[in-house]
């Protein structure tokens, strides 16, 4: 094969997840191997105890070499932390012809030009840019997808700019390049790669809300008219259920978590008012027995304001309820009983839990939601691959250099 | 937004006056005026519609999750859940202060819960912390009544010096004639007097110094049974005058005076007062009392006085000795008891307001959001009752 193989990191607050594809030749996308491993030392997408998480890397990094026979020598990273939000952002030129007179068609460097200042937002000194989305030109206060040819005087171009906070994705870097002596590429949005898994380009026209359900972030992202329009994480997730959980309850965290994942729903069950749920013992704690409604209650309470903490984001951006495509759930929490429910009560649009396109090998089929953002994220590098073009056929000492001098 | 209607202040105040819950905003509000700019007023509660006829510095709207922006209804548990889910609000209001009087209402919902809450956070914080406290009227009934007593006997958990202000005693004082609305006035009026008075005492460093040491000695020795009385007058009105306007003030009487066991003068009042002027005042005042009582007095002189002077009076029903205040004192007898209150609830709601309650997202940015910690559980927040 002439590619190098597709390497996926995502160090999440539950997971630490390498996934190794290539490329088949029908272009479809295969998973060849995968290293994953308990993440320690996270907490809501942030490095708490940095010993431990590079420890955590170390080992998803391991296994992934070590079943493939690969060498890891460069990844994409997806995501999650950082408090990434999004800003609108637009990037204006006066198109002049040879003689410099106003008004000229637009050339593909034109289009370069204004999108490249559109991705230079001005953020503050703690801010980083993730991401500068592409959504649209305006020629002359018209809009144009693509115009490319096209007469005008003024060209506009749009981006939808994603920022996170430096320091948190400096110390992923930094523990990938320095500390792993891994290049790490790019970094994607854990949102944006899920997307890049799950939504067709029919749903991305459509309108539509994804949202990933992680256990330390929720992360979303809104694309209507097939442009993004709003992306956003909080700090609420799946560890947040378990820990009410283990208070409201009074039991240990490892056993509410065992209980989330085995009896858990989103929507109170008002025919199991009076199961029980019995929580074995583990490491020292006692085994003992909760009420089923009760369990019920507590994380129907906080997936409900988690979702509505989404909600009242987009409606801050006056994106009502009018998605044609609805709301596609990723992420561990995806899975939890009724979660698509229970957005379709929030969000007043239809919701499903999205499903994994264009790949093949995935491990877990069932549960293959999990993966969506690190499967999203090789298709993103495969997409880099493809734009690199031809670079893909000169050797790989040359590859790699030619990769760091490209930044 | 729980912080919409704050007005932001770029420092932190040293001084400030918190009106707690309705009956609380009302008196500070009444006071915002009289008061020197550097204290700040404030008001914390649940009413937003309340809230916004007051006219004081900074206003905190608290537990929107959990009342909705309307009031408490006279619901104290939920007052306090109130303070429970803006705990950060409060105590971002409260940071920096070092002195800090509160003034509720108990009785209510929102002032009986959040003012032991409130006053835990100033300990915690390191202020130095006063309550003035109005009880109900007789006949709002008996169990109002104990409503009150109970937020009272919470409140001197908290180890803050409290004064009681009965508003019974006030009406019975004034003719069978008054207002509904001039009841409520008439009641406020004196109210403000002694906190004013206190204020001033505390504020202004003193000659023969009684600073607020020694008033919540005074008044935590007395178990919080006494009176407190805050006069104001000319100095060309004569002493005699003045001493005699405490004495048959309508929250105390001569007959109380000559059983009461304590008693803390504090006067406050311009450069150019003659000695012989606060003796007479302290004679005046002492002729009353018991030979025996334990007279504690002091003198403040302030410019800013002008030719008026000022006394406030806190008469002690009783007194325990210190020796025996190990046993008797009111905060540690108080104490078991609103452990054993709360015991059916568990453990959390306690550590609520002195330290996050997770210890699994301590190493991690707090999530906030509208005021609210969003690491603490929703259904705690939000007030929902879980099936048992």
């Amino acid at each position: 094969m002439a590619n190098d193989p597709l390497i996926a990191l995502e160090i999440g607050t539950a997971k630490v997840r390498v996934l190794v594809g290539d490329v088949q030749q029908d272009g479809t996308l295969r998973i060849a191997n995968t290293g994953e491993c308990e993440a320690r030392g996270i907490r809501k997408g942030e490095v708490i105890d940095y010993q431990a998480a590079l420890g955590s890397l170390r080992e998803a990094i391991d296994k992934a070499e070590q079943e493939g026979d690969i060498d890891i020598g460069f990844l994409s990273l997806v995501l999650s932390g950082g408090e990434t939000e999004s800003l609108l952002n637009q990037g204006h030129i006066s198109i002049t012809n040879t003689s410099n007179e106003p008004g000229d068609s637009i050339s593909e460097e034109d289009m370069k030009r204004a999108m490249k200042i559109a991705s230079k937002p001005a953020l503050s000194r703690e801010r980083e840019v993730v991401h500068a989305l592409k959504r649209n030109y305006v020629v002359d206060n018209v809009p144009d997808r693509n115009p490319e040819g096209r007469f005008g005087y003024n060209l506009t171009a749009e981006s939808l700019i994603l920022h996170s906070r430096r320091g948190s994705l400096e110390t992923l870097r930094r523990m990938i390049e320095d500390d792993m002596e891994i290049d790490c590429d790019a970094m994607y949005f854990s949102a944006v790669s899920a997307a890049q898994a799950v939504l067709t380009d029919e749903l991305m026209k459509a309108g539509v809300l994804l949202i990933d359900l992680g256990a330390g972030t929720s992360d979303f992202i809104v694309y209507q008219d097939g442009a993004p329009t709003v992306a956003g994480s909080i700090a609420v997730g799946g560890d947040h259920v378990t820990h009410d959980i283990s208070v409201g309850l009074n039991i240990a965290r490892g056993q509410a978590e065992q209980i989330k994942v085995k009896h858990g729903s989103a929507i109170i069950d008002t025919m199991a008012a009076t199961k029980t749920v019995s929580v074995p013992s583990t490491a020292g704690f006692r085994g003992t027995v909760v009420k089923k409604a009760a369990l019920h209650t507590i994380i129907h309470a906080r997936m409900e304001e988690t979702f509505q903490l989404v909600k009242a984001r987009l409606d801050e951006k006056g994106i009502g309820s009018r998605l044609g495509g609805g709301v596609v759930l990723v992420g561990g929490g995806a899975c939890l009983q009724g979660a698509a429910d229970l957005a379709h009560r929030v969000f007043c649009m239809p919701a499903h839990i999205g499903k994994v396109n264009n790949t093949i090998c995935l491990p877990g089929s069932s549960e293959s939601v999990q993966y969506a953002a690190t499967v999203g994220c090789l298709h993103l590098a495969k997409k880099r691959q493809d734009e690199r073009g031809s670079i893909g056929l000169v050797p790989a000492w040359l590859q790699n250099f030619l990769r760091k001098s490209n930044g | 937004m729980g912080d919409a209607i704050n007005n932001s202040v770029s420092e932190h105040p040293k001084m400030m006056i918190i009106g707690l819950g309705g009956a609380g905003g009302n008196i500070v509000s009444r006071l915002a005026t009289r008061f020197p700019d550097e204290i700040q007023t404030a008001v914390i509660d649940t009413d937003e519609q309340k809230l916004q006829e007051l006219a004081v510095d900074r206003k905190v709207l608290i537990g929107q999750s959990v009342t909705g922006s309307n009031s408490s209804g006279g619901n104290e548990e939920l007052g306090r859940r109130a303070a429970q889910a803006d705990a950060a609000l409060i105590r971002e209001l409260i940071s920096g202060a070092k002195l800090l009087i509160f003034v509720t209402g108990l009785g209510g919902g929102t002032g009986g819960g959040i003012a032991p809450m409130v006053a835990r956070m100033a300990h915690a914080a390191q202020a130095v912390s006063m309550a003035f406290a109005t009880l109900p009227f007789g006949f709002e009934g008996p169990e109002k009544l104990q409503l009150a007593e109970r937020s009272l006997k919470q409140l001197y958990a908290t180890e803050t010096a409290v004064v009681q202000l009965p508003n019974q005693q006030l009406l019975d004082a004034a003719d069978g004639e008054v207002l509904i609305n001039e009841a409520f006035e008439l009641c406020n009026e004196p109210v403000a007097q002694s906190i004013l008075s206190m204020w001033r005492l505390m504020a202004t460093p003193g000659l023969i110094n009684l600073d607020y040491g020694a008033v919540r000695d005074m008044l935590q020795r007395c178990g919080g049974h006494c009176h407190c009385v805050g006069v104001e007058g000319f100095l060309s009105e004569g002493c005699d005058v003045l001493a005699s306007r405490v004495v048959d003030h309508p929250l105390l009487s001569r007959e109380m005076l000559k059983h009461s066991h304590g008693m803390m003068l504090g006067i406050t009042a311009c450069p150019n007062v003659r000695f012989a002027d606060i003796e007479t005042i302290v004679n005046t005042i002492r002729a009353c009392l018991p030979a025996d009582v334990l007279l504690r007095w002091g003198v403040a002189l302030s410019e800013e006085m002008g030719d008026k002077i000022s006394v406030v009076a806190v008469c002690a029903e009783t007194m325990s000795d210190i020796d025996s205040e190990e046993q008797d004192s009111p905060q540690l007898a108080a104490k078991p008891k609103m452990q054993s209150a709360k015991k059916g609830k568990g453990q959390i709601e306690l550590g609520f307001v002195a330290n996050r309650s997770s210890g699994y997202f301590q190493n991690a940015a707090p999530t906030l959001h509208a005021g609210q910690d969003l690491d603490e559980p929703t259904y705690l927040r939000r007030n929902i009752r879980l099936p048992r």
